[in-house]
């Protein structure tokens, strides 16, 4: 998966906190500020993500703030 | 005080309001109950309450067995202090406390598994979680009394991840699942002699974890048991990792998550439980 990539699409909707390997079977994004909807953040993870890590383990949006794991 | 007849005094500390026979010795004996021994009513008492007599005179071995003590070297003026001086009520004798239960080394092992769940026993992608699973009366061996140990097992967590400000709970639960909705406190289950067992920052390694309780909880031999652990450490940190578990039955495990404030709503039920040993 292209990380630089990533990050690009989801700077449009809000600030990247953590984007990145968790360890060793997850995948984590936490996002401040996140101005769409949980479609527009599903969509870009749709492609970038669920290819290498296929089983969402949380995924909440909560006062603009999104909480993801995605696991292998 | 009648200086003369201590017998009389002891017999009325008694609640003894008549002589026998014109006799209080034989009063007393009637109290106690019993036969005539030796034909004395002194060796009787001390027969009926079992005086050991075999290390002094009778009148000390009697005094001792009925928690008499001596004043001035006497024991009949102990008996007058115990009686007269205190209120009219003999001394008791003090009971012997049953014996208390203390870990025995062992530990009872759950089933192990390998699937990972990465709420357990906390989840460090958000700021607070509760973990609770329940340890069933009939998985647990015979002989057990006292738990004081509690031992995990986890794995994809980055060395040195701390969760701080940790509550591990222990609680005595009827029902063994959780039951309709489960709260975070557990108020509305059938729990009972809820027990901190340890606090504090919770430093992780992969593998096996061990933690010693600072009380200890004690099992009742019936119940089923909770243990419960309040993730109250405020922010959240990547590195985390995962609990490994293995399959129970349906309803098993409640686990939430949520940032800024601890929660307190419900929470989800779960049929895996994380891989743990127990020392009694």
């Amino acid at each position: 998966m292209n990380r630089e990539e990533l990050v690009e699409k989801l700077e449009v909707y809000g600030e990247v906190i953590f984007c990145d390997v968790n360890n060793d079977i997850s995948y984590v994004i936490v996002m401040n500020g996140w101005t769409g909807t949980i479609d527009n953040f599903v969509d870009i993870v749709s492609v970038e993500v669920i290819p290498t890590y296929p089983q969402t383990g949380a995924l909440t949006l909560v006062d603009g703030v999104i909480k993801s794991e995605f696991d292998k | 005080m009648n200086n003369g007849n201590w017998i009389e005094e002891w017999a009325k500390s008694l609640g003894i309001t008549q002589p026998v026979n014109g006799t209080w010795i034989q009063a007393i004996k009637e109290y106690y109950g019993g036969e005539i021994v030796n034909g004395t009513h002194l060796m009787s008492i001390v027969d009926s309450v079992g005086a050991d007599i075999s290390n002094g005179t009778m009148i000390e071995g009697l005094m001792t067995e009925l928690g008499y003590t001596k004043n001035n070297g006497s024991f009949t003026a102990g008996i007058r202090k115990g009686v007269i001086e205190g209120g009219g009520t003999p001394p008791t004798p003090t009971p012997t406390p049953p014996s208390e239960p203390t870990p025995q080394g062992l530990y009872w092992e759950s089933s192990v598994g390998t699937t990972n769940v990465n709420k357990s026993p906390a989840y460090g992608l958000y700021d607070y979680s509760t973990y609770a699973m329940i340890v069933k009366s009939s998985e647990l061996d015979e002989g057990i009394e006292l738990f004081n140990k509690l031992q995990f097992q986890v794995g994809g967590y980055t060395n040195g991840y701390t969760y701080s400000d940790m509550t591990i709970k222990m609680y005595h639960i009827g029902s063994a699942s959780f039951i309709s909705t489960t709260y975070t406190d557990l108020r509305n289950q059938s729990v009972s002699d809820e027990t901190t067992i340890w606090e504090g920052d919770l430093t992780l390694s992969n593998g096996w974890n061990e933690i010693t309780f600072d009380t200890n909880f004690e099992w009742n031999g019936t119940d089923n048991i909770v243990i419960l652990f309040e993730n109250r450490n405020g922010s959240w940190q990547s590195g985390y990792g995962y609990g490994e578990n293995h399959y129970v039955s349906s309803n098993i495990v409640a686990y939430t998550y949520q940032d800024n404030s601890y929660p307190t709503g419900s929470m989800v039920k779960y049929s895996r439980r994380l891989n743990i040993k127990l020392g009694y």
